[in-house]
C-alpha cells in the first residue's frame, strides 16, 4: 500500500505544484491589473475572462483541450507520465495541458480575489497616509496597498495547494496521470479499504501541514498575529 | 435581593472578567481582562444615572451586563426586585421586557435586511405579545411617537438617516414598555444638530412614560444635560458617583477634575482662559492594572497610601460617593470648568497652555498663583515617570 | 502665534472658487462648491462642519489628495505663490509630506499595521530627501522625542497595534512634522480619542505650532475644539463656507442661522442647564440633489422673513459684513443681527 502511494505521490506533487504556480502568476498579476485599471474596459475584460474560466467545468476544458491540441492538430504526443529527472522535456510536454487544466479555475478566482482585495486597500486609511507623506505613486501602491492587499491570499492559496496535493481526481483521470487522485478512485473502485485509508490519511496530514505552514507565513507577514 | 421602593435597577459588587488567551500551538488561559471590578450603584425609578469613562473604563461592559448580554462573573443585579444573573437564559426572557438596550451605532445595530416595521414590531413576536389594534398599529403608533412617518413601515434601514435610524432604535427599544432602558452611547455617532434631536426625544419619553435610564456616554457636556445623577468609572472601578449638579459644579475625586478640566467649551474666552489638568501617559494595562487605586499612576494627588490601599468607595457628603484617599475640593480658579469658573474675570489665574517642548507634564498647578491654592487639600503635583503599560 | 500682524499682500494659503465633484451610480455628488478662504501665515483656521459639510474634502484638496482621474476639481489654491489646483502631479506630490503635511482622524487605521513605526517615519523622510538610513533614523527618533512619545528609542522599532491611540496619533504628528511643513492639515485629530488624551494632543499641536511657525487647519465638528485653538473659523453646510469669522466673533456675534443652529443645539457644560436642547430641525441636504437655493433653507426657521422667496430659488453669496466676517445669507444685515443677540440672549441664561 505504501508503495503504491509513493510511485503516485510524486506526480500529484508535480501536477499540483506546476498548477498552483500557474494559477498564483497569472491570476494575481492580472487580478492586480484590473484593480489599477478599476472601472474602464480592462478591468471589465478581466472579470469577464474570470467569469468564463470560473464557469467551465475543468473536465470540459480537458476534453476539449486534448481533443484540439492533441488529437485534432497533434501539437503535443499524448501524455504519459514520466519524471522529470529522466526525461525533462517529456514531463514537461506531459503536464502542460493537465497545468492548464487544472489551473483555470483557480485562475478565475484569484482574479477575483486579488483584485477585489486590493481595490480594497486603495480605500485604505493608510494608503492616503502613503500619498500624504509625499511617496511616489509606484510605492504607494506596490508597498503600502498591494503588500497589505495580498496578504490574505496568503492563506488561500496555502490551503488550495494542500487540497490540491491530496489528488486532483479529475486532471488526473482525464490525462490518466499515475497520481493520487487517480489511485484513489481505483482503490474506491475495487474496495480496497486499507488503500482508500492511507490515502485519506496522507490527504489529511498534507491539509494539516499546510494549515500550519500557512498560519506560520501569515505571522511573518503580518506583524499583527505575532506571539507576543 | 431586593429593591427599595422607586428602585429599578441594583447592582452590587459587578464583576465581570473576561479571559486572556494566548494563540500559540496550545491555546490557554494566559490572564483576565478585569473590564469591571466591583462595581455598585442603582438607578431609581423613571431617573437617569450617568455612567461617564474613557475607553477602556468598562463603562460599555457594565451596559453590556446588566443586561446579560455579557454573563458577569460576579455579584448581583437587580431589575425591578429580581436577582438576575443567576437565570438561564430563557428565563431572562420576562425580564427582557423590563429592560431593553439602545445601541451606539445605529448603522449597524438594525438588521438591513429587515424592514423598519419588522424591527420596531420584532419585541412583540419574539415575546408572544399581541398588542391591543395589532402589531402593525402598535408599530405604526410607536413611529409617529418617536418622530418617524408611520408610512415608512415598510422601508428598510439603509433609506432611512443616522439620525432617524436611531428613532428606528429608540422605537424598538419601547415598544415592551419596560421600566430601565440602558442606552450605550446613544449619540455619539450622530452629528451634532442631530444629537439635540435624540437627546430631547430621550428626556420626552422618560416624563411620558416614567422610563429609567443607565445612559452610558464619554461626552461631559451630553451626559449632564440628560442625567440626574452621574457615576464616573476608570479601569474597571467607579471613582466618584454624585447627583448631577455636585459632580460638575464641585467634584471630589482628581480624576472628575482632570475630565472635566479637557472637555473644551466652546467659547473662546473661557476656553482660552482655561488650563487643564492634563494626565500623564496611558490607560495601564486592565490585564495587570496597579496595585490600590488604579487612577494612582496618573494621578496629582498620588500618595503612598495610594499604591498600598485600594480606596473604598464612600459617601463623603449624602449622595456622593468618592473613592479617593485624598478627594480635591476645590481647584484653583482657571482649573476645570466649576462655576466659579464663570465668575473669576477670564484670564486672570490662567497659567496658559503647557511650555513647549512636548512633554506634556502633570498638573501645571506649580505655576498657579498661591493663593488660589486651597488650604485643606494641598496640591502637589509629583514628578512621576511611572507608567505601566 | 508666530505673526499676528495686519494683512500682507497675499496671504500664506488663499483658496478661489474651489469646487470637487464626484460621479457616482446614483448622480453627481457636488462635495464642495464655491469654497474661497484665506489664511495668513502662523495662524489656525479651524474649519467646522458636520459630516458631509464638505470640510475633509476641502483639506484633501489641499493636500492634492483628490484623485484628479475620477473627481471634477476647479477653482484655484495659492499656497505661498504656487498654484495647487493646475500643478503637475510630481510637483504636488513633493509638496505632500514637505511643505504641506497632514494628520487625519484615526492613527490606527492611518499608520500601515505591516511597518514599524520607524521605519514609517524614515519613510517619509526618504521621500523628500536623500540621506544614509542612520541619519534618518537619528532625525526621526528625535521627532519622537519631541512630540512626547516615552522610551521613544525602544517605541521606534514597535508597530503601531503595540501603542496607544494618544501614542499613535503623535507618532502621525511626528510623521507630519518631520520635513518641517509650513502649512499643517489637521482633519479631526483628536475624534477617534479620549478626551484627556485630546488634551494632550491639542496642547502637543499648539506648542509645536509655537515652536516651529507652522500654519494650521483645523477640521472639526467640536465646536469646544474650536473655542480652544483657532484664530479664525470658516463654517462649512452642504458643500460651502457659510460664515467666516475671527473666532471671537463667530462666537460672539454669528450671523448665519445655521451657525446659531448650531451653537443653540449643543449641550455645554459652562451654561445653567436648560430643560430641553435647542435642535436644528430636519436633516441635512443630500449633496447629489441639493435645494436649488440657500443649502440651509429647509431647515431655517427664519427664511420666511425674506421677501420673494429668495432662499428658495436664488443661491446667496457670501458677502463681507464686518472686517474679516462674512456671511451667506439673504437675511439683511440687520435683522440678522437681531436674531443672533436674541437667540444668544436666551441662551445665556436668560430664558
Amino acid at each position: 500500500m505504501l508503495t503504491l502511494i509513493e510511485t503516485a505521490a510524486p506526480t500529484t506533487f508535480w501536477l499540483a505544484t506546476g498548477a498552483f504556480i500557474l494559477w498564483i502568476t497569472a491570476g494575481i498579476s492580472l487580478g492586480i491589473f484590473a484593480a489599477l485599471n478599476h472601472g474602464h474596459w480592462p478591468d471589465r475584460l478581466v472579470m469577464g475572462i474570470s467569469l468564463v474560466g470560473y464557469s467551465l467545468p475543468s473536465f470540459f476544458i480537458g476534453l476539449v483541450l486534448i481533443f484540439f491540441v492533441i488529437l485534432q492538430f497533434g501539437w503535443l504526443p499524448f501524455p504519459s507520465y514520466i519524471s522529470p529527472f529522466d526525461n525533462p522535456f517529456q514531463f514537461l510536454q506531459t503536464m502542460i495541458l493537465p497545468w492548464i487544466v487544472l489551473a483555470v479555475l483557480n485562475t478565475a478566482f484569484y482574479m477575483r480575489l486579488t483584485r477585489n482585495q486590493v481595490l480594497e486597500t486603495f480605500n485604505e486609511d493608510y494608503v492616503r497616509t502613503a500619498r500624504a507623506k509625499g511617496l511616489p505613486e509606484r510605492t504607494v501602491v506596490v508597498k503600502h496597498a498591494l503588500r497589505a492587499g495580498l496578504t490574505p491570499i496568503v492563506t488561500a492559496a496555502g490551503m488550495d495547494l494542500a487540497y490540491l496535493l491530496g489528488g486532483a481526481i479529475i486532471t488526473e483521470s482525464i490525462f490518466s496521470l499515475p497520481g493520487l487522485g487517480a489511485l484513489a478512485v481505483s482503490s474506491v473502485l475495487e474496495s480496497d479499504l486499507p488503500l482508500i485509508a492511507g490515502i485519506t490519511l496522507v490527504t489529511a496530514t498534507i491539509v494539516i501541514v499546510a494549515n500550519l505552514v500557512v498560519d506560520l507565513l501569515y505571522a511573518v507577514v503580518d506583524p499583527r498575529v505575532r506571539l507576543a | 435581593m431586593t429593591t427599595e421602593a422607586g428602585e429599578i435597577l441594583r447592582v452590587s459588587d459587578l464583576r465581570t472578567y473576561f479571559p486572556v488567551r494566548s494563540h500559540g500551538l496550545i491555546p490557554h488561559v494566559v490572564g483576565q481582562v478585569k473590564a469591571v471590578d466591583g462595581v455598585s450603584f442603582t438607578v431609581g425609578s423613571a431617573e437617569t444615572l450617568g455612567l461617564v469613562g474613557e475607553s477602556g473604563s468598562g463603562k460599555t461592559t457594565v451596559a453590556r451586563s446588566v443586561l446579560m448580554l455579557v454573563r458577569p462573573t460576579g455579584g448581583e443585579i437587580v431589575i425591578d426586585g429580581q436577582e438576575i444573573t443567576h437565570l438561564s437564559s430563557k428565563a431572562l426572557m420576562p425580564m427582557r421586557r423590563k429592560a431593553q438596550m439602545i445601541f451606539q451605532d445605529p448603522y449597524n445595530a438594525l438588521n438591513p435586511r429587515h424592514t423598519v416595521g419588522g424591527i420596531i414590531g420584532a419585541p412583540y413576536r419574539i415575546q408572544g405579545i399581541q398588542p391591543p389594534g395589532g402589531v402593525r398599529t402598535a408599530v405604526q403608533a410607536l413611529m409617529e411617537r418617536v418622530g418617524l412617518n408611520p408610512e415608512h413601515y415598510n422601508r428598510y434601514p439603509n433609506e432611512f438617516s443616522g439620525g432617524q435610524r436611531q428613532r428606528i432604535g429608540i422605537a424598538r427599544a419601547i415598544a415592551l414598555r419596560p421600566k430601565l432602558i440602558v442606552c450605550d452611547e446613544p449619540v455619539s455617532a450622530l452629528d451634532v444638530s442631530i444629537q439635540a434631536q435624540i437627546i430631547n426625544l430621550l428626556r420626552d419619553l422618560q416624563h411620558e412614560f416614567g422610563l429609567s435610564y443607565l445612559f452610558v456616554a464619554h461626552d461631559l457636556a451630553v451626559v449632564r444635560q440628560i442625567s440626574h445623577r452621574v457615576a464616573v468609572m476608570y479601569l474597571g472601578h467607579l471613582m466618584e458617583m454624585a447627583p448631577r449638579n455636585t459632580i460638575y459644579a464641585a467634584p471630589l475625586h482628581p480624576y472628575t477634575h482632570s475630565l472635566l478640566s479637557a472637555v473644551p467649551i466652546p467659547d473662546p474666552v473661557l476656553q482660552k482662559g482655561r488650563s487643564r489638568i492634563m494626565l500623564e501617559g496611558d490607560l495601564p494595562s486592565p490585564i495587570n492594572p496597579p496595585s490600590g487605586c488604579v487612577f494612582r499612576t496618573r494621578c496629582f494627588q498620588a500618595q503612598e497610601r495610594c499604591s498600598v490601599e485600594v480606596p473604598p468607595l464612600v459617601e463623603l457628603e449624602p449622595g456622593h460617593y468618592v473613592a479617593c484617599h485624598f478627594p480635591v475640593a476645590t481647584l484653583p480658579a482657571g482649573v476645570g470648568i466649576a462655576r466659579d469658573v464663570l465668575e473669576t474675570e477670564p484670564g486672570v489665574s490662567a497659567s496658559g497652555l503647557q511650555p513647549a517642548g512636548g512633554q506634556v507634564s502633570s498638573a501645571q498647578l506649580d505655576s498657579l498663583p498661591a493663593d488660589d491654592r486651597p488650604d485643606s487639600t494641598p496640591l502637589r503635583p509629583q514628578e512621576r515617570v511611572r507608567r505601566s503599560r | 502665534m508666530t505673526t499676528s500682524g495686519g494683512p500682507t499682500e497675499n496671504p500664506f494659503l488663499e483658496i478661489k472658487d474651489l469646487a470637487v465633484a464626484f460621479p457616482t451610480e446614483d448622480g453627481l455628488v457636488r462635495a464642495v462648491e464655491g469654497v474661497s478662504l484665506s489664511i495668513e501665515r502662523g495662524r489656525t483656521l479651524a474649519i467646522v462642519g458636520e459630516s458631509g459639510s464638505g470640510k475633509s474634502v476641502t483639506a484633501q484638496a489641499i493636500m492634492g489628495l483628490i484623485d484628479r482621474k475620477s473627481a471634477k476639481m476647479t477653482g484655484e489654491i495659492w499656497l505661498d505663490g504656487q498654484e495647487l489646483v493646475g500643478m503637475p502631479a510630481d510637483e504636488l506630490q513633493a509638496l505632500r509630506g514637505g511643505k504641506v503635511a497632514m494628520i487625519f482622524q484615526d492613527p490606527m487605521s492611518s499608520l500601515h499595521p505591516f511597518y514599524r513605526v520607524g521605519s514609517q517615519i524614515t519613510e517619509a523622510i526618504n521621500a523628500h530627501r536623500k540621506m544614509g538610513a542612520k541619519a534618518a533614523r537619528a532625525i526621526a527618533l528625535d521627532m519622537l522625542r519631541r512630540v512626547g512619545i516615552p522610551a521613544a528609542d525602544r517605541r521606534i522599532d514597535d508597530y503601531p497595534h503595540q501603542l496607544s491611540g494618544g501614542m499613535r496619533q503623535r507618532v502621525m504628528i511626528a510623521m507630519a512634522l518631520i520635513n518641517a511643513p509650513e502649512l499643517l492639515i489637521a482633519d479631526e485629530p483628536t475624534t477617534a480619542l479620549d478626551v484627556t488624551v485630546q488634551a494632550q494632543i491639542l496642547e502637543l499641536i499648539a506648542s509645536l505650532q509655537g515652536e516651529f511657525g507652522i500654519t494650521v487647519i483645523m477640521i472639526t465638528h467640536d465646536l469646544g475644539i474650536v473655542a480652544d485653538v483657532a484664530d479664525e473659523v470658516a463654517v462649512m453646510y452642504g458643500g460651502r463656507i457659510v460664515e467666516v469669522a475671527p473666532t471671537g466673533v463667530l462666537y460672539a456675534q454669528p450671523e448665519m442661522p445655521y451657525t446659531l443652529g448650531l451653537l443653540s443645539s449643543i449641550p455645554r457644560m459652562d451654561r445653567e442647564l436648560s430643560e430641553r436642547l435647542e435642535p436644528i430641525p430636519g436633516n441635512p441636504p443630500s449633496p447629489i440633489s441639493l435645494p436649488p437655493g440657500c443649502v440651509f433653507q429647509p431647515r431655517c426657521t427664519y427664511s420666511d422673513r425674506v421677501a420673494a422667496g429668495a432662499c428658495l430659488n436664488v443661491r446667496p453669496e457670501l458677502l463681507e459684513t464686518s472686517a474679516g466676517h462674512l456671511v451667506r445669507c439673504h437675511l439683511p444685515a440687520e435683522e440678522r443681527r437681531q436674531i443672533s443677540r436674541d437667540v444668544l440672549n436666551v441662551l445665556a441664561g436668560g430664558s
